[in-house]
């Protein structure tokens, strides 16, 4: 056995290592920049794209539901996020969006400011139903019940007959929670506008239900917690939408943390072996502690 | 091609199609392991395919024990 035992003596690292324990902090914060740092490009280039192509991978497997962060809570606590937590800045935000989130964020009945931006859902009416495509302007008062205030949508309605301009309000509106892990917010209402007239006849008015989404900010989809406003958890849902895939998703990023791990002692201690082969002892040099 | 596809058949047959997932994995995990370990290119190269050929092995070799062990079931 002793034979095939790799010698420590090889074990010297070759690479200029400059400020190891900044290589290190780097390493962790971005797989593979440590390495950049210490000039080893080669394995910069591998760590990076090895454990951070898990870790998206993994991200995406599970619909980004995968990393989040909750600890409060001791039976939905994520002991996944220890090991998810090493693949560094790509992970971090899973503990802000714990920590400095307002409950208001979660909940659905509130908006917490006045919210504009494009818009794409449908719109069924009393002779069909078409394809929306536009901006909406959703003020604050519209979702928080406070007076008649309407959304304001502007764009176009496709239709099997082609595509026209499409202006109107928007009222009974609902709307998802601002944060969710996902990017499409759910919007939905009923639709009072006008169609613009062909050739000189005037307008036709037109109504229906509105059911679409808008997208969310990266900052309040990416990592956010499973949990609604009153701090239940979505973990059940998660499951039963994703089914198998919830798994692979924590499985693929806890990977890609814990390899992150061997990445940043390489940064710091070099690799194990150096750059030789583990060679058998020389059956020529004297034992250790056999002094001749 | 066609040897690939009957394959990926009998995965499905037998309910494994999943394990494809554990390809991309053994791949990085050999590759980051023995980057670790060794600081030329090569070598890296080198001893990750030796570890991914036989990580594949093993968890091949158990997945027939496996299947050999719940083929009545």
């Amino acid at each position: 056995m002793s034979d095939t035992a790799p010698t420590p003596t090889a074990a010297a690292p070759k690479a200029n290592l400059k400020n190891p324990i900044l290589a290190g902090v780097l390493a962790f914060l971005i797989p593979g920049l440590g390495h950049y740092y210490q000039g080893r490009l080669f394995k910069a280039a591998l760590y990076f794209v090895c454990i951070l192509g898990t870790f998206f991978t993994g991200l995406r497997i599970g619909h980004g539901q995968v990393v989040y962060f909750q600890w409060e809570d001791p039976e939905n606590r994520t002991y996944a996020y220890l090991c998810q937590v090493w693949a560094g800045l790509p992970a971090l935000p899973a503990i802000a969006q714990t920590k400095f989130r307002s409950k208001l964020a979660f909940d659905s009945r509130f908006l917490t400011g006045d919210l504009n931006g494009s818009f794409t859902g449908e719109l069924n009416y009393k002779t069909g139903s078409g394809r929306l495509e536009g901006s909406i302007a959703i003020p604050q008062a519209a979702i928080n019940g406070e007076g008649n205030n309407a959304a304001k949508f502007t764009g176009t309605l496709t239709t099997d007959e082609g595509t026209t301009p499409l202006e109107g309000t928007v009222t009974r509106c609902s709307i998802e929670s601002q944060v969710a892990p996902n990017r499409d917010r759910g919007f939905e209402g009923f639709f009072q506008g006008e169609l613009p007239g062909k050739s000189g006849d005037p307008p036709t008015p037109i109504a229906g239900s509105l059911k679409g989404s808008v997208p969310r900010p990266l900052w309040d989809w990416y990592e956010v917690p499973l949990n609604d406003a009153h701090g239940n958890s979505e973990l059940d849902r998660a499951h039963r939408e994703l089914g198998s895939r919830f798994e692979l998703g924590v499985v693929y990023t806890m990977i890609a943390g814990l390899l992150n791990v061997l990445a940043i002692f390489d940064a710091v201690y070099g690799p194990a072996y150096g750059d030789e082969e583990p060679r058998p002892p020389d059956p020529n040099q004297p034992a250790p502690g056999k002094a001749t | 091609m066609n040897h690939w596809l009957t394959l990926a058949a009998g995965f499905e047959g037998i309910g494994l199609t999943r394990s494809w997932y554990a390809i991309p994995l053994i791949v990085v995990i050999s590759l980051v392991y023995s980057a670790s370990r060794h600081e030329s290119s090569e070598l890296i190269v080198r001893r990750a395919l030796r570890l991914a050929f036989t990580i594949g092995a093993f968890m091949f070799a158990v997945m027939l024990v496996l299947l050999f062990l719940s083929r009545n079931a």
